[in-house]
């Protein structure tokens, strides 16, 4: 079922008979990490294991990611695993929300290259090709 | 794709620059304001407009299509020039030029609503509304057409707020927002099939009833308002149609409803306008040589007239001859009349009241003429000058100088003539 947006939740609730038949009618998104991350692969119908190997993920380190076990992922983790499952913009700044992280601000340069990427769908390695170029911090940091 | 990128930083780095002069509108979807740019050193570029749109469902891409159809040179009449258009963050910042001018509704409500108004203005509404249907491959259905969102202005008409445009897309059932002004929108848009360019069709519609009405069609169908007060029929029928509730009855296009406008007014319509084309080569020259005879006529008028003013407003020998003139004219009446004496005077008042002519020769008949008939007026218009016959008949301001001159001549004239007869006859 598609997430409805924040906006449309809050008319909802505002212009609900009661609290009690807002909260039984409309399923919240689930506000942890891994909850979320998981509803995502169910939504768009990706696999796990695909998503960690394009995110250049550790396999292991990816899967205590999803499960949980890993709790405070670093940021530019959660923007590898957002370019690998393509999220949008709404979508990234959500899974960064969630993940306890600060979320994409234009301002900042290196934020700004990288909403420029999310938005024209480019892939992992042209947004860390653009920030390079552009003599920023790669999302994808070699060990 | 590299400028891109540094474009789009640069337009960034920009956005911190502008000083918000005053907000025009503030809703949950979008903020306008009136900006300035403002450099490191003070000085200011401006006004602009910035509009901060929420991405969501496409809200504002309408801008985007029209920023880089202005980007690759294309000129839009009836929209406002697009400086900027990025995304940042979460929003899409267009920024464009301020359109100096009142809205539509503004105008109208201050002129009232006419046909003339409508005369004036519904064919460029329709004109503006076609060139975003027909510039752009899949159209740019505005969705949002209303009095207030039309600027007017001296050079024309322009399209504001393309903030609920979107693109019509091909095989899809419906909008996936429902934006839009109540009165204004057909009823597609609120959910029940894609708008497309019929839904613009029925905004003009209504935009035409306001026109003519003062209240959009859909005002007063909620109001249950019987047919317009100063409303042509045929217009009416055009509005009708128009803002019929199912699009298959509407006109189908944005021309389609502009001609049937046009003709409804009485502009000539496409038929007209060819029968004048194929006369053209006998009327065109008719034409000219009319306008033509009437310049050279008033050309004539005015010279005579210059030339007339020039004579009398000089004063000097001019007129001092025309008094002399007047003086000696004066002076032969007088004597002739002393020297024919007493039997034609005698003579005179005897025939004053019957006309008998049979007595008298031909030289009496012109010296009786004119010392009864017309020996006051020249007695009283030698004498005086000129100037002042005018002013005794007392015409109005403007016409005096035309008096002046009318005068002028009928007096000089009529001495000329009497003064040749009696000449002629006595020789």
């Amino acid at each position: 079922m598609k997430e409805p947006l924040t906006e449309e939740l809050l008319d909802a609730l505002l212009s609900g008979p009661s609290v009690e038949s807002y909260l039984d009618s409309t399923p919240l998104p689930r506000c942890e990490l891994s909850y979320y991350l998981q509803d995502l692969l169910a939504e768009k119908n990706l696999e796990q294991a695909a998503v960690v190997r394009e995110a250049g993920l550790n396999a292991t380190y990816g899967y205590e990611i999803f499960t949980g076990a890993k709790k405070r992922p670093s940021r530019d983790k959660i923007l590898q695993l957002a370019f690998a499952m393509k999220l949008d913009l709404r979508e990234t700044n959500r899974l960064l929300k969630t993940g306890q992280v600060s979320e994409l601000y234009c301002k900042v340069r290196r934020d700004a290259i990288i909403l420029y990427c999310i938005d024209n769908g480019y892939s992992l390695q042209a947004a860390d090709e653009e920030l390079y170029r552009m003599g920023e911090k790669t999302i994808c940091q070699p060990r | 794709m590299a400028d891109k990128l540094q474009e789009h930083l640069n337009s960034l780095a920009r956005d911190a620059c502008y000083r918000v002069c005053s907000t025009l509108k503030e809703s949950e979807f979008e903020t306008t304001d009136v900006v300035c740019f403002s450099a490191g050193n003070g000085a200011e570029l401006g006004p602009f407009v910035r509009k901060r749109i929420k991405r969501f469902a496409g809200l504002g891409n309408a801008y985007g299509r029209v920023f880089e159809a202005q980007a690759r040179g294309r000129r839009f009449l009836y929209l406002p020039r697009i400086i900027d258009c990025y995304n940042a963050g979460e929003c899409l910042v267009v920024i464009m030029e301020y359109v100096e001018g009142a809205t539509l509704e503004e105008t109208v409500r201050l002129q009232g609503p006419s046909v003339a108004a409508a005369r004036k203005w519904f064919a460029p509404a329709c004109d503006a509304v076609t060139s975003l249907h027909e510039t752009f491959d899949p159209p740019i259905i505005h969705r949002d057409l209303k009095p207030s969102n039309i600027i007017v202005s001296p050079e024309g008409l322009t399209l504001i707020d393309l903030g609920i445009a979107r693109s019509y897309n091909e095989g899809v059932d419906a909008d996936t927002r429902h934006f839009g002004t109540r009165s204004y929108a057909p009823p597609e848009q609120f959910g029940f099939a894609q708008t497309d360019e019929r839904s613009d069709v029925y905004a003009l519609g209504n935009v035409l009833a306001f026109l003519l009405t003062g209240r959009s069609a859909g005002e007063r169908r909620d109001e249950r308002e019987s047919g317009g007060q100063d409303v042509p029929p045929s217009l009416s029928r055009v509005v009708s149609r128009a803002t019929s509730l199912d699009p298959d009855q509407r006109f189908q296009s944005v021309q389609d409803l502009k001609a049937a406008f046009l003709e409804a007014v009485g502009v000539p319509g496409a038929l007209e306008q060819a029968t004048l084309r194929a006369f053209a080569p006998v009327i065109e020259p008719l034409e000219r040589w009319a306008s033509a005879a009437e310049d050279d006529l008033w050309q004539g008028g005015v010279e005579l007239h210059q030339l007339a003013r020039r004579a009398l407003d000089t004063p000097g020998r001019v007129r001092t001859a025309s008094l002399v003139a007047g003086a000696v004219w004066d002076v032969v009446l007088a004597a002739s009349t002393l020297i024919w004496g007493k039997a034609l005077a005698l003579r005179c008042f005897d025939a004053a009241g019957k006309f008998v002519l049979e007595g008298f020769d031909f030289s009496s008949r012109c010296a009786l003429f004119g010392m009864c008939a017309l020996m006051p007026v020249a007695l009283f218009a030698g004498t005086a000058d000129v100037r002042l016959v005018a002013e005794r008949l007392r015409p109005p301001r403007r016409y005096r100088l035309k008096w002046r001159l009318v005068c002028a001549l009928a007096v000089v004239a009529i001495q000329a003539v009497c003064f040749a007869a009696l000449l002629w006859f006595r020789l």
